[in-house]
């Protein structure tokens, strides 16, 4: 009976832990975060300057500023949304009265697990046989497995070119959007989340919208 | 006052004195062991009812019908919730779906009452102790977490069956009410109301 009991325990405390949720992300879609600044009156902005380039962090050592299709893909989504909502696009950027700067980021965590027999492929039927090599019995794989996990995300930051600029004077962020999660399959597949994030940062953000309100004659 | 006092002067000695006077009473201790579905009930966090938890809990027959001991148990109750949008202070918003967990583990002293000792022993059990409780939101590749202690009271009322007539295991089967005080006022949690069974080996 002791041995049962001993078990039952060694079961319990094996178990003792919080079930977490599963890491897959249930619907694949970005979560979307957006924060204006407080009392910020958008009305007073008609023209945005949007660069041509998106900032890229992650990828490489070093930031760099990409102009590839994916990146115009994305400008191209954000300026439609500025438009719809009633602002103008201009191309000079000292009469613009919102610069807009994208920034895209890629995170990825590496893990290195030690299994005692992590290549289970090794076992499949069919699988190489080590004799076709010749005398040989088995494999011998001599490093852990590693896999790993990326997460990407398109920051938006909208800053407020009508104030001064002077020395000591800082920038001032009027509305800020995080679109972000787990890093799907592909490049086209992100870029196609992303855009529809795009949509939804705009969406949730109504005070962004400076067109007039239609009159009835 | 005095007359309540006498009361339960009277209930304490006849809950001790049950009984005494039969003679076998067999073995003394008791621990059950095994896996518990527990339902949050009337909580606006999370409402899902799930087996994610395990109790295990122990006592001693201080009278051939009563008994003291002590209990411990966890489970975790976990809910989906779909894509949403979420207003936030300063006109901020979020928008995502999540999981919203908690986590609760209570331990404490239990007093057993049980009606016989033979092959089914049903029981009425009192639990008091404190309860540990985590309660998290998972979005997307954030989690936002907190922790609080509460005061921890459950009624049970359960079986105890042993067919084996030359060993001391048998099978548990109790079902139960919880109520802690765990408190956060972010997460809308005022007190943690649970209904739940258990289903273990007695031994």
């Amino acid at each position: 009976m002791k041995k049962i009991l001993y078990l039952m325990i060694g079961v319990l405390v094996a178990v003792a832990c919080q079930k977490e949720p599963s890491t897959l992300d249930p619907d694949n879609e970005y979560l979307v975060y957006t924060a204006p600044a407080k009392g910020m009156d958008f009305q007073k902005f008609k023209l945005f300057y949007l660069p041509d380039s998106l900032l890229v962090i992650g990828q490489g050592s070093q930031p760099y500023y990409s102009e590839s299709v994916n990146a115009q893909a994305l400008i191209q989504e954000f300026a439609d949304n500025m438009i719809h909502y009633g602002y103008l696009s201009t191309t000079n950027r000292a009469e613009a009265d919102l610069g807009v700067q994208l920034t895209y980021i890629v995170h990825t965590e590496r893990f290195v697990q030690y299994y005692e027999h992590p290549y289970w492929w090794i076992d499949y039927p069919g699988y190489w046989n080590p004799n076709f090599w010749g005398d040989w019995y088995g494999y011998y794989y001599p490093g852990p497995m590693t896999y790993t996990y990326s997460t990407n995300a398109l920051l938006a930051d909208m800053v407020d070119l009508t104030a001064n600029p002077g020395n000591g004077k800082a920038l001032n962020v009027v509305w800020a959007a995080y679109m972000g999660g787990p890093a799907g399959p592909s490049l086209y597949y992100d870029v196609r989340r992303m855009k529809e994030s795009i949509d939804q940062a705009f969406k949730q953000s109504t005070y962004l919208d400076v067109r007039q309100p239609q009159t009835i004659n | 006052m005095k007359k309540l006092t006498c009361l339960l002067v009277s209930l304490f000695a006849f809950l001790l004195l049950v009984n005494e006077a039969d003679a076998q009473m067999g073995k003394r201790s008791y621990i059950n062991i095994g896996w518990q579905f527990n339902a949050p009930i009337s909580n606006q966090f999370v409402d899902r009812a799930q087996g994610y938890g395990a109790y295990i809990q122990s006592g001693y027959y201080v009278t051939p019908m009563l008994a003291v001991g002590t209990f411990s148990s966890f489970g975790t109750n976990d809910e989906y919730y779909p894509k949403q949008t979420y207003q936030l202070e300063d006109g901020a918003a979020v928008t995502t779906d999540l999981y919203r967990s908690i986590f609760q583990t209570p331990f404490g002293v239990s007093v057993r009452m049980r009606a016989s000792w033979c092959e089914f022993q049903p029981y009425f059990e009192a639990k008091i102790g404190a309860e540990y409780s985590l309660q998290s939101v998972y979005m997307s590749t954030f989690i936002s977490r907190v922790s609080n202690w509460g005061f921890y009271v459950s009624p049970e009322i359960g079986l105890s069956y042993y067919p084996f007539h030359k060993d001391d295991v048998g099978f548990h089967f109790a079902a139960y009410y919880s109520y802690s005080t765990n408190h956060h006022d972010g997460f809308d949690i005022h007190g943690l109301n649970n209904l739940g069974f258990k289903l273990g080996i007695a031994f």
